[in-house]
């Protein structure tokens, strides 16, 4: 709720002890805010009430609703109310519910990817028995069904709190599971049998609080308890979703949407949770980690750093032709400031500088996914970089053809530029390259690494104007330069070879 | 109205020694064609309705009547009715009828639905009348192919004649009445499952609050209620509170039709005046005619499944919503299933519980995995595979699917299964112990 919107609070009883609580709000959100422990399966606070697992029970004594056991999720405060999280009955309660729910389910925990993070764990742990009356033989159901190209379901496992059907109908919009047959036979299903479709599905692993939907990218991977979360911000457009990226061993194994009410809510797109395994390439998936200069004999070699800076301000500083300095909009501010600082010491005539605006891309929805396919072209115009878009860049190139120099810098340009402007810039000149991969650019002049957006710190502005904080999940190998302290190296080196000039040139007037 | 009198489904020569209204028409030949029911007084009561009495004027008639539906909750009728918002509310209302009637050992709304739609549509007309209703929904339960053609003939023939419609009998009011066919699921004869169907949605319960008055079909108010209760009004608004009053008991008014099946001489469908004891029912010779083959009596179910077993020695208790209630059982559809000494009563539990196993939605996880686990535990002591551990673990279970869930099928599931155990525990013990001796054998 937003701090402008006033709030008329109530006073209630939790436990015996008075609480200020928002009147007409949802009872299991404020027992949970107050630190209380309401085991629940089917609520979720993203999606409608369902009220059908029946876990989150607690017992009222209020005069004010009906006394007895009430489920917490579909309660909204009232005035006079007196709740009890922890009386017999609603142990009892919430012991009956794990009973009747472990009594088919396959207690797979050993070999199931969700155990650690299990709410079926957790809530039996807290609330459950420790052992087992049923002498039945457990029911069952199909295992590992394939429900497209991503995720894979385990009805076995299921305990039917359908927040994944919940998810379809009412946050995508678009229906695709559904639950089939009744009672005990009830079993999740895609309709017809069809498989998955749309770029939200991971969601619906998030929702399971049991393991019955696994994600196929993920699955047998890691426990995990293994895994190291970092709060970042995903790049791949400029809704700029907030996620927790999670690394084992120095790859990411796992990207999961994290809340921010005003940005993505609790979701994103299977594009930035999947799209992940170019951050984790090294040198040998073809990663740039080191400076190359090309040789006489028409080959890239490795060079050291400071030299490559040095031919790199040598080739921008040219009299012959048209200069062209093209930023990745995956650059954060600070590396907008600092290129933005590293153009303006060059002769404007002679120069187009400015960051790469990608196309309006299609992609768009009216979920999450923006049609712009990078993260901070907004906070790049704002640092006062020009905004260069695919025809511009087209017809100065074409203009000057041969004779020029093209200087591209940061992650993610060689993936934005569409094959007719590679190819132009083929043959454009030469071509200076600083960024995570040399594949699409092998014809560079100088080959400089640049770091991924998984390795950096920094700022980015989303499409809306908010400023959000980018760090680091992974540790970048040790030879490559921040991408800010190249720029900031490389307008050294162009300051000098400048003042160079100029002192060259007076010293020329007064001889 | 008709002077003929009729209290029994099949029809029988004999009179009845008591007043009946409700089967009066259902012995006529073809009495479920327009012009035979209106030859005996179909729509009488509308037309006078309409033409001089106010909508509040209906259902201060029905609410001082004490009608009680009849679908097996036993609400007070008029009561529910008041629920609905004033008519100063600018939302469209309605009305769904309850012809979902699936509970086993019931079929007394087939037989007022098959053989005198009329009665049944002139109640409907009259209840959305007095609630001031746009349009009416009858929920008809799949498997009642027959009775659904009957109705639809019925639905349009009114309609032809100006029954239903625009400008009623021209009277200026205006009331359509639609008729919905349920797919075979037991649950969608619970109020807001029905909606919920009629809606064209997988019928799953509701929960509650919100009630139906006021958020109900489409999310509009709307009031439920049973084919049986509706068919009462139009008696009720002809003849007045104080003769409907004079049948029955103070507190359970009126007839009802009551079903007596199972191990009987005669079985049938019955109006009789609430307050006769089963014994009466079972035994009298005008209805039950006794045990067949003059056997014994085991247990009897009062109203319909989920109102649990009781033993021969309850068979005094009349036929009424308390007296039922302090019994343990309750009236239900007042629908009686009686067993003989040759029954087995774990079987009998067993065949109950698989039907709420076979029928529940499944939303709730008490009565999707408890229906199934109780028939499973009943099924092994059914076959002598019985653990000492069993009853006590049935009757925790019971407590477990009590009061819950959304809807009230996991209670109804528990109650049979706890009556069973509190009257014929001996019965329970002996498959355990000898399942014990097998197995130390």
């Amino acid at each position: 709720m937003s701090e402008t919107q006033e709030v008329q609070t109530t006073k209630i009883l939790i436990d015996g002890v008075e609480h200020d609580a928002p009147l007409g709000g949802r009872l299991i959100d404020f027992l949970q805010d107050i630190g209380k422990i309401i085991p629940h399966f089917c609520y979720h606070p993203g999606l409608p009430v369902d009220a059908s697992c029946r876990q989150c029970q607690v017992e009222s004594k209020g005069k004010s609703s009906k006394p007895g056991l009430i489920v917490s999720c579909r309660e909204t405060i009232v005035e006079g109310m007196d709740i009890l999280t922890q009386s017999k009955p609603v142990e009892e309660a919430r012991a009956g519910v794990m009973e009747f729910l472990l009594k088919n389910h396959p207690l797979d925990c050993p070999i199931c990817d969700k155990a650690g993070e299990c709410t079926l764990q957790d809530n039996a742990y807290e609330t459950g028995q420790d052992h087992g009356r049923s002498h039945e033989d457990r029911h069952h159901f199909p295992k590992r069904k394939d429900l497209g190209e991503k995720i894979l379901l385990d009805n076995e496992r299921c305990i039917l709190c359908r927040r994944c059907i919940r998810f379809f109908d009412h946050v995508t919009g678009e229906s695709q599971l559904k639950v089939s047959d009744r009672g005990e036979r009830s079993i999740l299903e895609t309709f017809f049998d069809e498989p998955l479709h749309g770029n939200y599905q991971g969601n619906i692993v998030d929702l399971c609080p049991v393991g019955a939907l696994t994600l196929k990218h993920f699955r047998f991977k890691s426990r995990p308890w293994f895994l190291h979360p970092t709060h970042t911000i995903c790049g791949s457009c400029s809704r700029g979703c907030n996620t927790v990226v999670e690394v084992r061993d120095g790859k990411i194994l796992r990207i999961r949407p994290r809340y921010n009410e005003d940005v993505n809510g609790y979701w994103m797109c299977d594009e930035g949770r999947l799209d992940f395994d170019i951050y984790n390439q090294g040198v040998e998936e073809g990663r740039l980690e080191e400076a190359m200069v090309l040789g006489p004999d028409g080959q890239l070699h490795r060079a050291k750093m400071q030299d490559a800076i040095d031919k790199l301000a040598e080739a921008l500083v040219t009299d012959s032709g048209k200069v062209i300095l093209l930023l990745s909009p995956w650059a954060t501010q600070e590396e907008g400031e600092a290129f933005h600082r590293l153009v303006s010491t060059l002769d404007p005539k002679n120069v187009l500088a400015g960051f790469y605006q990608p196309t309006q891309s299609g992609k768009g929805d009216d979920l999450l996914r923006t049609d712009e396919d990078a993260p901070n072209c907004r906070g790049l115009r704002e640092t006062g970089l020009e905004a260069i878009d695919e025809g511009r860049l087209a017809t100065t190139l074409e203009d000057n053809l041969g004779s020029s120099t093209v200087f591209l810098t940061g992650f993610g340009l060689d993936e934005l530029l569409p094959d007719t402007i590679k190819l132009r810039i083929k043959g454009a000149g030469q071509l200076l390259f600083h960024g995570f991969r040399l594949a699409h650019f092998p014809f560079s002049k100088i080959a400089m690494p640049a770091m991924s957006p998984m390795e950096k710190n920094g700022y980015w502005i989303n499409q809306e104007g908010r400023k959000q904080y980018l760090r680091p999940a992974l540790q970048a190998p040790g030879t490559i330069l921040e991408d800010v302290a190249l720029y900031a190296a490389l307008y050294a080196a162009l300051d000098a070879r400048l003042n160079s000039q100029k002192d060259l040139a007076g010293e020329g007037a007064q001889a | 109205m008709s002077a003929s009198t009729n209290y029994s489904w099949p029809p029988r020569e004999t009179q009845p020694d008591h007043e009946t209204y409700l089967f009066n028409r259902v012995a006529i030949e073809n009495s479920h064609l327009l012009d035979v029911a209106r030859q005996h007084g179909a729509y009488g009561v509308l037309e006078e309705s309409l033409s001089n009495k106010k909508p509040g004027e209906v259902t201060a008639l029905v609410k001082d009547s004490g009608l009680r539906g009849r679908g097996g909750a036993g609400f007070p009728c008029g009561f529910k009715w008041t629920f609905m918002p004033k008519f100063d509310d600018p939302r469209p209302r309605y009305l769904a009828v309850n012809a979902d009637e699936s509970e086993p050992g019931t079929c007394k709304d087939r037989v007022l639905i098959r053989e005198d739609p009329h009665l049944l549509i002139e109640g409907i007309l009259l209840a959305c009348y007095a609630m001031q209703c746009q349009g009416a929904y009858i929920f008809i339960r799949g498997e009642y192919k027959n009775e659904c053609m009957v109705l639809q003939k019925a639905i349009e023939d009114a309609y032809a004649a100006g029954l239903i419609g625009k400008d009623i009998m021209g009277k200026g009011f205006d009331c359509d009445v639609h008729l919905t066919r349920g797919a075979g699921a037991y649950i969608c004869g619970e109020e807001t499952a029905l909606m919920e169907a009629i809606e064209g949605k997988r019928g799953h319960p509701r929960p509650k609050p919100p009630f139906p008055a006021g958020f109900g079909l489409w999310g509009q108010p709307t009031t439920v209620n049973n084919v049986e209760t509706l068919c009462n009004v139009p008696f009720i608004v002809e003849k007045g509170p104080d003769w409907f009053k004079s049948m029955g008991t103070e507190a359970s008014a009126g007839n009802v039709l009551s079903g007596i099946s199972g191990h009987v001489k005669t079985p049938g469908v019955f109006e009789v005046p609430l307050g006769i004891t089963l014994r009466e029912l079972i035994y009298g010779e005008a209805y039950g005619g006794g045990i067949r083959d003059d056997k014994q009596l085991l247990a009897f179910l009062p109203g319909g499944s989920s109102s649990g077993f009781l033993p021969a020695t309850e068979l005094d208790t009349p036929l009424t919503h308390d007296d039922l209630k302090s019994k343990g059982s309750m009236l239900g559809t007042a629908s009686v299933i009686v067993l003989d000494e040759d029954a087995d009563i774990i079987q009998a539990t067993r065949i109950l519980t698989e039907f709420y196993m076979d029928e529940s939605c499944g939303q709730c996880s008490q009565c999707r995995e408890g229906t199934s686990w109780l028939s499973e535990i009943l099924e092994r002591l059914e076959h002598g595979k019985g653990h000492p551990d069993d009853i006590e673990t049935m009757l925790e279970l019971c407590l477990q699917m009590k009061g819950k869930t959304i809807c009230v099928l996991s209670d109804a599931a528990a109650w049979p299964i706890e009556l069973a155990i509190k009257h014929f525990r001996p019965a329970f013990e002996k498959a355990i112990t000898a399942a014990t001796e097998e197995a130390v054998r």
